[in-house]
């Protein structure tokens, strides 16, 4: 049975307080400036950007007004802003003279910006592009700066997706059970709802609820449907499920944007059918990117827009002696998944989920490989360091600190069998005489590099009244090799170019850092190996999809298109979901 | 079974790590510190604790560059995410240290005597690389064979001692040992961009992409700088 | 699980064993598997590792037990200090093969090098190429059409007919990628509306290259071939592999590392493990590693198993354990030297002093494997680029020379094209390319004897090394050729009096080629100097055969004295036949022993003869035929 999931009356209150929202940062925008320790250079660049940022805000006001009759837009708008709102956490640039400028690289700089400062910048919205340089004081590498860079980017990002659907309170005073814009459902779809039994075309408002859960939707139609597979809780290539220390399986889900959703559908590519059919024998998956609109140009098609967000999340299942305050979480339906002897109904459960994880990946059109953001609860496991020297936390969600190397080997995978049985309920099975069989124990194999940590306390800073200081930037994987970047990017509605052709030897262009994982969505991945350790673009570069192509009409010509690209993919795997 | 997570490596170590070593870079304001000595336990030799400057490591690049006969600028890129340039260097230093060799200190300086001068393509000419070899060759068997190793360091990941190079039969079927550096050194080998293939074991391709030749470029678009007017426009309809 | 309460017990993890244990898990038998290696790894990181480092990319080098140390350099410990050992590709050289205190058989007393090897490790051979040919009709009836003249030749108890659905189920369980069209030669038949379950892996320009060499011939270079007409052209045909087209049961389809042999980074590639998984996510099946069967127990009138006897070893230590184990049925999938081996050491305290199953004697016998006849060249610096070093190890190969009349008088032979240049050459001797060229081009030498004349220790370097390297290397291209073994009883697996580091006898291989099979290569060898000709390559086949090379033998062809060699293709045949009778055969076709009924010895070691197609395909669907059989009767 599908249902409609918002009725209209619910996004008109939506967009309403979007706009309350942007009404009252441009009043703290026309206020003037006050006693925050900046260099006059830096002042007076941070006083016109704010203006610049008063003009947007207007622009950006207006469009959200013209939301409330258009429903067929993604409300969520991309903010090209950044580029003139500086990031205040950053190095001062090479030319900089005065002794402040050069001391100006330190920890607290966040925390000194005027409240009015902070809060535009927490709310600065969703970058469209990335805006990095490798410009940068030294001893700073390029890379290090447009790590630097990135890593900014990203928390821009994260701040923008998660900040609450509905008002009054913004980002910054954020309590763990308000709800992100990205599970209002109107900004982002499941992978599950789109790739449909038997290949059925998906529907952006249609939500398909199993039948187990039905009632309990009824009864509770905001709560988030999670329609579980084995992927919901064993990783990739089935690496293994992830124990919690209270012995729930940790959850895994996958979203797309409203950008990718209609490339999608446009494309047929929802089914396998769809993929394989004529239409698309000579179509190059090409998710629409993001951009900053050039100021320069005077093409009607280029304009901000954010382009294509897939994301994965984990979720930890809270319960009693869980501290939810601590959590980003949400109340959902969890449709279990079949057994392969489907003897059992599969349950539906209700759960309280808390945020444990979540990987944010943006196509821009700088980067057409994608950048890969992930970010952490802060006390999902321990690094080696801190367990070397002893400075462990008092509790985290995956290591028992009381547990030695020994008994409880790091970063192990359970014992088999690894499906969850119905009548446990997402608990991990027990020994016979009922005492707990295996949590899992997990420590961070490569540790976050001091840049991360050092802007994690920048955000944090500035977060102290948020659920979000509870989450760590892990790091933002790019590709790095920019003359080969340079090959694929593209104006908004160029053709794309060949893929094999144009990529080698290495279509992923450099990805820096070369790995990167996330304890909870790649626990059992982590290390330095090529090809086997967790690196998002080493790994999504290997994404196919169905798209056929026809023989070619001379099987000598090397040219022949449709030799190109069999089985083409965009740097995901949702292609292959379909059925 | 229990294994160790990261066994140390019993000859001269490479870094050990072979991810990202910004870190360990950003510690090392001013570069002051001889990263070589971090990699070996125990007793550290005199060359090793020379510092490692910038420009030494620069000067190994262009050596490199010229005697592979691959752009500076891809052994080292200008956003190095692998520092692949570095671990070779750190290699090399630690083998002339355990060795009392100066072998290494010797190419280096040949090579900052030398104005080698690369073409538009990032790749240095031949009359400048045969001048360097033979001013390397004419400081004696162990620089002109270390050059080789270091050759064969790029191209294949792996060292092979310049002993063992030096005794090679000219005309015999032999089999030399070597040691392979690390992972990353094996799968950023040269040779393999030089056959416009990948390294076996380590594809960054897509499905299919085998069954088309690789694309009538110039060879430096592999290994030297890419250049827009000699790559192909997509077909219409593409 | 109680003792008491097994259904089926089954020796090794290796394709046979997986695929029965996972037939028999989905029917919710109660089974318990022991692998004498390692268990299942939780994904191939380490294995992977192992690879990178190892300085001889041989099949071996990723799988434990790690076969070099820390630095990748290879480990010359003692077969008799290893509790699960194994043969290597490093221990087959001259003065390694036949010496008992390198190589884990003993070969000492062996004509010429058994040259195969395997894994002991949970999922067993990984390191195949990936592979799925179908054998042809005709290979299961070599003694109704060939017997006359080659008496060494048995039927098969079966036919392609009655394997033909067992071949879709095992093509579906692996995952295999081939055009139907594609595969119907020689009489090979698919059921109407059948499809392999993925489209075929698109060809490499070496196939391409040599398909085009082979389109126009004359009926006088292909007469000696003997094929009931000369062919005027030879097809190259894409080879069925296990290997993914498209995404397949939550695994990627193949970026073509090149890699397929040790491993593949992205295991598009099917091995084993991927069907044990399944089973053991049921609570009905047990694994027990580090687990070796020492013996088969019978019951007290010898006609049923009641127990295997077997030890456990720990890895971190020299602790062993020694216990039994009680099943309703037991299942031997050890491989088909390790199978043997474990039968003939079952004595039963001398009740059975032949071994278990060994009625007939026949235990052991009929060792076969695919000699394999490796040829390489270059195409010359100023022709066509082949461009090797791109996907996977193969993609076609030539499958329509492997029957005809001339199987009366010869072995067959099928022709693999190689898409790794010359990595799998002479890397014994110089080590694999592209190491061997680069480093004749750095240092000025010739030693794999292939280039231009000996630059007398002048280096090449710059641009014009690349140059070299480019040149040369785009234009290597190898061939194998897989060719048949006749099943001769003196090629045998017996107990050598050397033991392992259990203290349980090794195998014993005695090993030689029947002239037939050696006129089996001698027409490969003729067939190579067809397909060079006419491609115009240039042909370094023979430069390297170093005088000490054990397998090297020299035959008469066409009047001349050729030196050829061989090489083991990894195929382990006919060491436990089946038949129809009991007198002349250990088992029946559902590979249950004559001798005992609830005794099964899977694999390829019942495969009565050995044809030309890689055995992977037949030990599946055998495979999945006797769970069938089984599941009926537990």
């Amino acid at each position: 049975m599908r249902t409609i999931r918002y009725s209209t009356k619910r996004l008109g209150t939506v967009v309403l307080g979007l706009s309350f929202y942007a009404l009252s940062i441009v009043q703290c925008v026309s206020q003037t400036s006050d006693s925050v320790l900046v260099p006059r250079a830096a002042l007076e660049s941070l006083e016109s950007a704010i203006q610049g940022v008063a003009e947007a805000m207007k622009t950006i006001m207006a469009a959200v007004q013209d939301q409330a009759t258009d429903t067929s837009r993604a409300p969520v708008k991309c903010n090209p802003l950044h580029e003139v709102m500086p990031d205040p956490t950053a190095p001062p640039s090479p030319d900089a003279t005065s002794a402040d400028a050069k001391n100006a690289f330190d920890s607290s700089k966040l925390a000194q910006l005027s409240p009015d400062r902070k809060h535009l910048l927490l709310t600065s919205g969703l970058p469209c592009a990335e805006i990095v340089t490798p410009k940068g004081p030294k001893p700073l590498t390029a890379i290090e700066n447009l790590q630097r860079g990135f890593d900014f980017y990203s928390w821009l990002t994260f701040l923008a997706l998660n900040t609450p659907a509905k008002g009054p309170t913004g980002i910054e005073n954020a309590s763990g059970g308000e709800q992100a814009v990205w599970e209002n459902g109107q900004t982002f779809k499941p992978l599950l709802d789109v790739m449909l039994p038997g290949g059925a075309k998906p529907f952006w408002e249609k939500q398909v609820i199993p039948p187990a859960c039905q009632a309990l939707h009824v009864a509770h139609p905001d709560r988030m449907v999670v329609k579980m597979i084995e992927e919901s809780y064993n990783q990739p290539f089935k690496t293994g499920p992830l124990i919690d220390q209270h012995n729930n399986y940790a959850i895994f889900d996958i979203l797309m944007n409203k950008a990718m959703f209609e490339y999608i559908v446009k494309h047929d590519l929802f089914s396998q059918q769809g993929q394989k059919g004529a239409a698309n024998s000579a179509l190059r998956i090409d998710f629409p990117p993001g951009q900053n609109k050039d100021p320069k140009s005077t093409d009607p098609n280029n304009k901000d827009d954010v382009g294509s967000i897939m994301i994965k999340v984990s979720w930890k299942i809270l319960e009693g002696e869980d501290n939810k305050s601590k959590f980003h979480h949400i109340d959902a339906l969890m449709a279990m998944p079949a057994t392969p002897d489907e003897q059992f109904d599969p349950p539906c459960l209700e759960k309280t989920l808390g945020l444990v994880g979540i990987h944010i990946v943006h196509k821009t059109i700088g980067r057409p490989q994608w950048i890969w953001t992930s970010f952490e609860h802060a006390d999902n496991v321990p690094e080696l360091s801190e367990i070397d020297n002893h400075t462990l936390k008092s509790s985290y969600n995956f290591y028992d600190r009381s547990c030695d190397a020994a008994t409880c080997p790091p970063n192990e995978t359970p014992p088999r069998p690894w499906d969850p049985e119905p009548q446990n309920q997402l608990k991990f099975r027990l020994r016979d005489n009922g005492k707990v069989l295996f949590n899992s124990q997990i420590v961070r194999e490569l540790p976050l590099t001091p840049a991360t940590k050092a802007i994690n306390e920048q955000f944090h800073a500035v977060l102290s009244n948020s659920v979000w200081k509870n989450y760590i930037l892990i790091g933002t994987q790019w590709p790095s090799a920019s003359p080969c970047t340079g090959d694929q990017a593209q104006a908004a509605n160029a053709p794309f170019p060949f893929t094999d052709f144009d990529k080698q030897p290495d279509m992923n262009c450099a990805p820096a850092p070369t790995f990167l994982a996330n304890s909870t969505l790649e626990t059992f991945s982590q290390g330095t190996i090529p090809q086997a350790s967790s690196s998002c673009m080493a790994c999504h570069g290997n994404a196919t999809s169905y798209l056929q192509r026809p023989a070619a009409k001379d099987a000598r010509d090397q040219n022949d298109l449709h030799r190109t690209a069999m089985g083409q993919s965009d740097f995901t795997f949702m292609l292959e979901k379909a059925r | 079974m229990i294994e160790p997570k990261h066994h140390k490596p019993a000859s001269p170590a490479s870094t050990g790590k072979d991810g990202t070593t910004f870190t360990r870079r950003s510690v090392l304001a001013g570069a002051a510190a001889a990263t070589a000595s971090a990699t070996i336990g125990g007793d550290v030799p005199a060359f090793a604790q020379a510092p490692v400057a910038a420009a030494d490591l620069s000067t190994f690049v262009t050596l490199s560059s010229a005697l592979t006969g691959i752009a500076a600028g891809k052994l080292k890129p200008f956003a190095d995410s692998l520092d692949l340039s570095r671990d070779f260097f750190d290699w090399i230093g630690d083998w002339s240290a355990k060795r009392q060799s100066a072998a290494f200190a010797a190419l280096l300086q040949v090579t900052k005597s030398m104005a080698l001068q690369p073409g538009a393509d990032g790749i240095i000419k031949q009359p400048d690389v045969d001048r360097l070899v033979n001013a390397i060759e004419q400081r004696g068997d162990e620089p002109k064979y270390l050059a080789r190793s270091i050759v064969l360091m790029w191209y294949l990941g792996s060292w092979y001692e310049p002993e063992a190079l030096k005794k090679l039969p000219a005309k015999a079927p032999s089999f030399i040992g070597h040691t392979v550096i690390s992972p990353k050194a094996y799968t950023q080998g040269w040779v393999w961009h030089v056959a416009q293939a990948h390294p076996m074991g380590y594809s960054d391709l897509q499905f299919g992409y085998w069954t088309r030749e690789p694309p009538p470029l110039p060879l430096s678009d592999f290994i030297g700088k890419r250049d827009a007017k000699t790559r192909p426009k997509p077909p219409k309809g593409g | 699980m109680a003792d008491d309460d097994i259904d089926v017990v089954i020796v090794g993890s290796g394709f046979a064993g997986s695929l029965i244990a996972n037939e028999l898990a989905q029917q919710g038998k109660k089974i318990v598997i022991l692998e004498a290696g390692d268990g299942l790894p939780s994904n191939i990181n380490r294995y992977l590792e192992r690879f990178y480092k190892a300085e001889d990319k041989v099949p071996e080098s990723p799988y434990p037990p790690p076969m070099s140390d820390n630095d990748g350099h290879f480990d010359t410990s003692d077969p008799k200090t290893v509790r699960a050992g194994r043969p290597t590709l490093r221990t087959l050289g001259p003065g390694k093969w036949n010496d008992p205190k390198q190589s884990y058989l003993d070969q000492s007393e062996a004509k010429r090098p058994f040259a195969s090897t395997y894994n002991r490790v949970a999922g067993g051979t990984s390191h195949w190429l990936g592979t799925c040919l179908r054998f042809v009709p005709s290979d299961f009836k070599m003694k109704t059409l060939y017997g006359k003249s080659v008496p060494e030749f048995v039927d098969w108890p079966i036919g392609y007919d009655d394997l033909v659905d067992w071949y879709g189920k095992a093509e579906a369980e692996l995952g295999v990628s081939a055009n139907v069209a594609d595969q119907k030669y020689l009489n090979i038949n698919f059921p109407s509306d059948y499809n392999y379950p993925m489209p075929a892996i698109p060809e490499s320009p070496t196939d391409r290259a040599i398909a085009d060499a082979l389109a126009n011939l004359t009926t006088a270079q292909t007469a000696f071939l003997g094929m009931a007409t000369a062919p005027t052209s030879v097809r190259v045909r894409g080879l069925p592999a296990a290997r993914n087209s498209q995404p397949y049961r939550n695994r990627r389809a193949c970026a073509g590392n090149t890699n397929c042999i040790p491993i593949c980074p992205t295991q598009a590639k099917y091995d084993p493990t991927i069907s044990l998984h399944e089973p053991l996510n049921h609570k009905n099946v047990r694994m027990m590693r580090h687990t070796v069967a020492r013996e088969i127990i019978l019951d007290a009138d010898l006609r049923n198993v009641s127990e295997i006897k077997y030890t456990r070893y720990s890895v971190t230590s020299n602790e062993t354990v020694t216990n039994t184990i009680k099943a309703k049925i037991f299942i031997i999938a050890a491989n088909a030297i390790e199978t043997p081996r474990l039968l003939l050491m079952s004595r039963n305290d001398e009740r059975t002093p032949e071994g278990v199953a060994n009625f007939t004697g026949m235990v052991g016998k009929y060792l076969m494997d695919h000699p394999y006849y490796l040829a390489w060249g270059h195409m010359p610096l100023n022709g066509k680029q082949l461009w090797p070093y791109r996907g996977p190890l193969i993609t076609s190969g030539i499958g329509d020379l492997c029957d005809g009349p001339f199987r009366s008088q010869r072995g067959a032979f099928r022709v693999d094209i190689g898409n790794e240049g010359w990595n799998f050459v002479a890397a014994g001797i110089v080590g694999s390319d592209p190491h061997a060229t680069t480093i004749d081009f750095v240092n000025g030498v010739n030693r794999s004897l292939s280039k231009q004349p000996s630059r007398n220790g002048v280096g090449l370097f710059g641009p014009a090394l690349t140059k070299a390297l480019n040149d040369n290397i785009t234009r290597q291209f190898r061939i194998g050729f897989l060719v048949e073994q006749t099943p001769d009883a003196g090629n045998r697996v017996t107990l050598s009096h050397h033991v392992d580091g259990l203290g349980l006898r090794r195998p014993k291989i005695a090993y030689d080629l029947s002239s037939y099979t050696r006129l089996g290569i001698a027409a490969a060898y003729k067939m190579k100097n067809l397909i060079f000709q006419k491609m115009g390559a240039i042909d370094y086949t023979d430069l390297v055969v170093a005088d000490r090379d054990p397998t090297r033998f020299e035959q008469q062809i066409d009047g001349k004295p050729v030196t050829l060699n061989y090489g083991g293709a990894g195929h382990i045949m006919g060491t436990h036949r089946m038949g129809f009778d009991r007198n002349d055969s250990v088992v029946d076709s559902f590979q249950r022993s004559h001798d005992h009924d609830n005794l099964y010895l899977v694999g390829s070691g019942t495969f009565p003869t050995g044809a030309t197609a890689n055995p992977t395909l037949t030990i599946a669907a055998l495979a999945l035929r006797t769970a069938d059989r089984i599941g009926k009767r537990v």
